[in-house]
């Protein structure tokens, strides 16, 4: 699975732009699934037969699109201004290198050098509207040759095993959520199963709503990726999460607050088989659980995260040995849990 | 040590001023050296001949503390001062300090000032009632430092005024007597005006031209109540020192020194002191460059009239340092 | 070599100020065969002379610094993150984040820790500062004791690449693209027939006060020096006054009165003779190069300044141009020639 996490987190798909993710999930799981196709807004959903029919199936989502910007504005010196899409902190920007648009061209946000900034801006962080990408290019007209207004750009791919059982990347938040979905559906299954790799995520979970709609389910399980807080100077009490501590359980986040029963499941079956698992700690950030529990006839929902720090940089970091405990709890709830 | 510390704390030696200090330092040196002598500028240059004179080794210590200048007096007899080297006015407020003739003062703040306090807020009462009787005792131009103050604590640790660097001369002065054949031309030279820019150095290290140098003096611990990190602690030893804001070690002497620590046993530890410059950028910077390093004295209070001392420590940096003249620097 | 390969190969050398005799080695392996001599110094100076032959010569020397701005590790902290003190004048709103190499007994990566946004307390324009931040290593406490000790070398982890039009961007471009120049100079006056000596000077702890090229230059004891250094040129946010120093636009050489007048015009005469682009500043003080430690060393050695136009000084996406870099190395090539 480590393997496919690296394949997926390098690909290019910020919001709007999941195709390339899309197409490699594809070829990774077309031969395992019954019925796979994409839908209106981009999901993609698959069916899996289990070893029983169920017939209401559970239902597991990942998101397959990141963090990244948007071009608005090519100047006459020929530099990029951009606004993000999703939620990106202005902090991790600066002097960071970015692919951008369907050239692939590479960028750097730029940052104006130390010995010119006046004493009371030192140390502080430019806002997004004042940054500016250089691509090399000194007239507007040479820089519209390469890239146009409205084009996405993300970080350049970094994936890295890192420190002891650690990853680094750009893009685990979600890659590897998908990646785990996709492990699952290479594996026999109990009971029949539906996975969907949604767009759009981190624009408001809008991908999520309309498969919620379509599929119509009564229980829906995210596969995420969340803030881990782990570091000095965050409090204990402010940390979220610690990585190495396991798969992460929600029981309320900024969107949500999860079906009680669903989550106590989760952890008596986590007791049992031995995975390690935390709860989260405090009330923040959100995901696209908020979609499916109030969309249609509404879902009860849990989500199961990895823990992940500097989550929306271009070096997020993560244990490996948290990605393979969600994976042993999402299986053990696909296969073990019929009815909540 | 701790009576040759007692001793180089009572001398009067404000930056510019040291010649009291140097005239008792050349006294005692005298009989454990080949030479010695004062330069143009008041550094003292102690020369002893190594086994071999194919390298020089320079060892600097600074003679001067920081202390104030008389600016002004006023019409009530207050004397008026500007600092000399770096004072922090709420150290060293609320002191008796004694001038060169030995009058004695007071240094307090003004009552009007409540909070960021300068040192142009310092005045000095020395009890005159007027100008005319102030001006007696005490002339613009002259200096003043806090009165010696050594205090024992707990034994083993010492809080005094001028530590910087006076322990340094202390540990560098015992050495020049422990070290019997040195492996190297060695120079233990106590250096003038650290305090205002590292100023005595630089000449007397031109004129020796050293390969190795090191300087002995006070670092920072990340162990007082508020301190920033810093790894040194009081008691874990001799500091050998990587950087502070004025020098980067040379890689060479820094492994030297802890390669020594190691085989002899000292207690060493690493430091990086954030702040603070020392004389082992002059040795480095001079002529074609030197490898130059420092061991440093763990010290708490700089520049207060409590700078606080383990004397294990003080004694871990003369073995540490006398090893190195008659081992030589590999 | 081709100009890009060697700048990238001289960028992607790690050598933090007072810590560049680690580069010692690769420079002799790749670029020793073209000085007749070579010394180092204590204070990180890498010194390469190529002689003309002719006796009594004068020499011209050419300086250009090794050391680039980084961190050191100043306390182990639980849970395998590592406390650093900047070296040089580090820029530390651009290190959330950022990835870096941590140069212990086993080289190792890390990832500057930043808050995530939704767990920070303040405002998001709060200020950066090295003291509130730390380096995620994912390695245990004891390990970090063992191979990253107080003392550690910390540098930007990064590649040197292509961006378009001949621009390059990278970290430590800050100064060893101005290494590049003086090597592509000496290839350029292979086999020509000059009338003083020449000498490239790598010097180091310039970031940290100009250290190694005092000491360097007091050894070498030329007759003329030339630094070479990177120069902060326009961006959108900078003073209009900096409008005149762009990328691309050649090489910029200062007037300043830190520098000799009469050389400095000698220099710029012969550019425009042999029409070389280039572009003229006015620095009045110390420029913040190593010209104005050059200029007082020893007696005094007549020196000029030009440098290699570049954004995003002291990140890790530094950016120039190898246009740039071509007409300086010419630059420099004609002024030995026309000694």
């Amino acid at each position: 699975m480590l393997k496919l996490t690296e394949k997926l987190c390098n690909l290019f798909g910020p919001s709007s732009y999941e195709d390339l993710v899309r197409e490699a999930i594809i070829e990774e799981i077309s031969p395992y699934c019954e019925k796979l196709y994409t839908d209106k807004v981009g999901n993609l959903i698959a069916f899996k037969k289990g070893k029983k029919s169920v017939e209401k199936p559970m239902v597991f989502s990942a998101h397959m699109d990141e963090v990244g910007v948007m071009i608005q504005y090519i100047s006459d010196d020929g530099y990029l201004y951009f606004d993000t899409i999703g939620g990106v902190n202005n902090s991790v920007l600066g002097a960071r290198r970015l692919i951008i648009g369907d050239n692939k061209i590479l960028g750097v946000i730029a940052s104006k050098a130390v010995h010119m900034q006046k004493r009371e801006e030192r140390g502080k962080c430019i806002p997004v509207e004042e940054m500016y990408i250089d691509i090399g290019c000194t007239t507007k007209e040479d820089a519209e040759k390469y890239v146009s207004v409205g084009d996405l750009a993300t970080f350049v791919p970094n994936f890295e095993e890192f420190g002891d059982g650690f990853v680094k990347s750009k893009a685990i938040d979600d890659r590897f959520g998908c990646a785990v979905l996709c492990q699952m559906i290479k594996e026999d299954r109990e009971l029949d199963t539906v996975f969907v790799f949604t767009v759009c995520e981190e624009t408001g979970c809008r991908g999520a709503l309309s498969a919620a709609f379509a599929l119509n389910a009564d229980k829906a399980v995210i596969i995420e990726s969340t803030t881990a807080g782990d570091m000095p100077g965050i409090s204990e009490a402010r940390r979220a999460c610690c990585v190495g501590k396991g798969a992460v359980l929600s029981v309320m986040d900024g969107g949500t607050i999860y079906d009680r029963d669903f989550f106590e499941k989760a952890v008596s079956i986590a007791e049992e088989n031995d995975v390690k698992y935390q709860v989260k700690t405090t009330v923040c950030g959100g995901n696209e659980a908020r979609s499916y529990q109030t969309t249609g006839n509404g879902c009860k929902v849990l989500a199961i995260s990895a823990p992940v720090r500097y989550i929306h940089s271009a070096s997020c970091v993560a244990k490996t040995s948290d990605f393979d405990e969600v994976l042993s709890l999402a299986r053990l709830i696909a296969d073990n849990i019929k009815e909540i | 040590m701790y009576e040759t510390i007692k001793r180089y704390t009572s001398a009067f030696s404000v930056s510019g001023r040291e010649k009291y200090l140097a005239n008792l330092i050349c006294e005692e040196l005298k009989p454990y050296t080949d030479s010695i002598k004062v330069d143009a500028m008041g550094n003292v240059i102690a020369f002893k001949k190594g086994k071999s004179s194919a390298k020089k080794l320079m060892i600097a210590s600074h003679m001067d503390e920081i202390g104030f200048i008389v600016t002004a007096i006023d019409d009530n007899g207050y004397v008026r001062v500007s600092n000399v080297g770096g004072i922090n006015p709420i150290y060293s407020s609320y002191q008796t300090v004694k001038f060169e003739n030995g009058t004695k003062g007071v240094t307090v703040i003004d009552t009007s000032v409540k909070k960021d306090y300068k040192v142009k807020d310092l005045v000095i009462d020395i009890g005159a009632s007027s100008k005319k009787e102030a001006m007696k005792k005490v002339a613009v131009g002259d200096l003043c430092a806090p009165v010696a103050n050594l205090t024992r604590l707990m034994g083993k640790r010492i809080a005094a005024k001028a530590l910087d660097d006076r322990l340094g001369c202390a540990i560098a002065s015992v050495s020049c007597k422990n070290a019997k054949t040195p492996a190297y031309d060695t120079y233990y030279v106590f250096t003038v005006q650290e305090e205002v820019g590292l100023r005595g150095s630089l000449p007397a290290a031109f004129g020796i031209m050293p390969d190795y140098s090191i300087a002995i003096d006070v670092t920072a611990t990340g162990d007082t109540v508020g301190a920033k990190a810093m790894e040194v602690k009081l008691g874990n030893g001799a500091a050998i020192k990587l950087m502070d804001s004025s020098v980067i070690c040379s890689q060479f002497m820094v492994d030297s020194m802890v390669n020594c620590a190691k085989r002899n046993g000292i207690k060493y530890q690493l430091e990086i002191l954030e702040g603070g410059g020392t004389d082992t950028r002059s040795m480095q910077v001079t002529g074609s460059g030197s490898h130059a390093g420092c061991i440093s004295i763990p010290t708490r209070y700089i520049h207060s009239p409590v700078e606080t001392i383990d004397l294990k420590d003080a004694e871990a940096c003369e073995k540490l340092l006398t090893t190195l003249v008659t081992e030589g620097i590999e | 070599m081709e100009l890009f390969k060697r700048a990238k190969t001289i960028t992607e050398i790690c050598a933090v100020s007072g810590r560049e005799h680690v580069a010692f080695e690769e420079l002799k392996e790749r670029f020793g065969h073209m000085f007749d001599e070579i010394f180092t110094t204590p204070t990180g100076s890498f010194v390469g002379i190529r002689r003309c032959g002719k006796p009594n010569a004068k020499s011209i020397l050419f300086d250009a610094h090794l050391d680039e701005i980084g961190f050191m590790v100043k306390k182990i902290c639980d849970g395998g993150f590592l406390k650093v003190s900047g070296i040089g004048g580090t820029d530390t709103k651009v290190l959330s984040a950022a990835e870096v190499w941590i140069h212990g007994k086993e080289k190792i990566a890390g990832v500057f820790a930043s808050t995530p946004p939704h767990l920070r307390e303040s405002d998001d324009n709060e200020k950066l500062f090295l003291n509130d931040m730390y380096i995620d290593t994912g390695m245990s406490k004891e390990y970090l004791e063992e191979n990253t000790p107080i003392g550690t070398v910390v540098t930007y982890k990064t590649t040197t690449e292509k961006l378009l039009n001949g621009h390059i961007v990278g970290k430590s471009m800050d100064d060893k693209i101005s290494m590049c120049t003086i090597l592509e100079a000496f290839d350029l006056l292979d086999g020509e027939d000059l009338n003083v000596d020449i000498i490239a000077q790598f010097s180091g702890g310039e970031e940290i006060g100009y250290i190694g090229a005092t000491t360097a230059a007091f050894k070498a004891a030329p007759d003329y020096a030339v630094a070479i250094d990177v120069t902060n040129s326009y961006i959108p946010e900078a003073p209009i006054r900096k409008m005149g120093n762009k990328l691309g636009g050649g090489g910029v050489i200062s007037y300043s009165g830190t520098t000799s007048r009469p050389f400095t015009k000698h220099f710029i005469e012969v550019l425009n003779k042999e029409n070389i682009p280039h572009q003229i500043v006015g620095e009045p003080g110390r420029t913040g190069t190593n010209a104005h430690v050059l200029q007082i060393a020893r007696d005094g050695i007549p020196t000029a300044l030009i440098s290699v136009p570049l954004k995003n000084m002291h990140t890790q996406a530094e950016t120039a141009t190898l246009g740039d870099l071509e007409n300086i190395a010419k630059a420099l090539a004609a002024l030995a020639k026309s000694l």
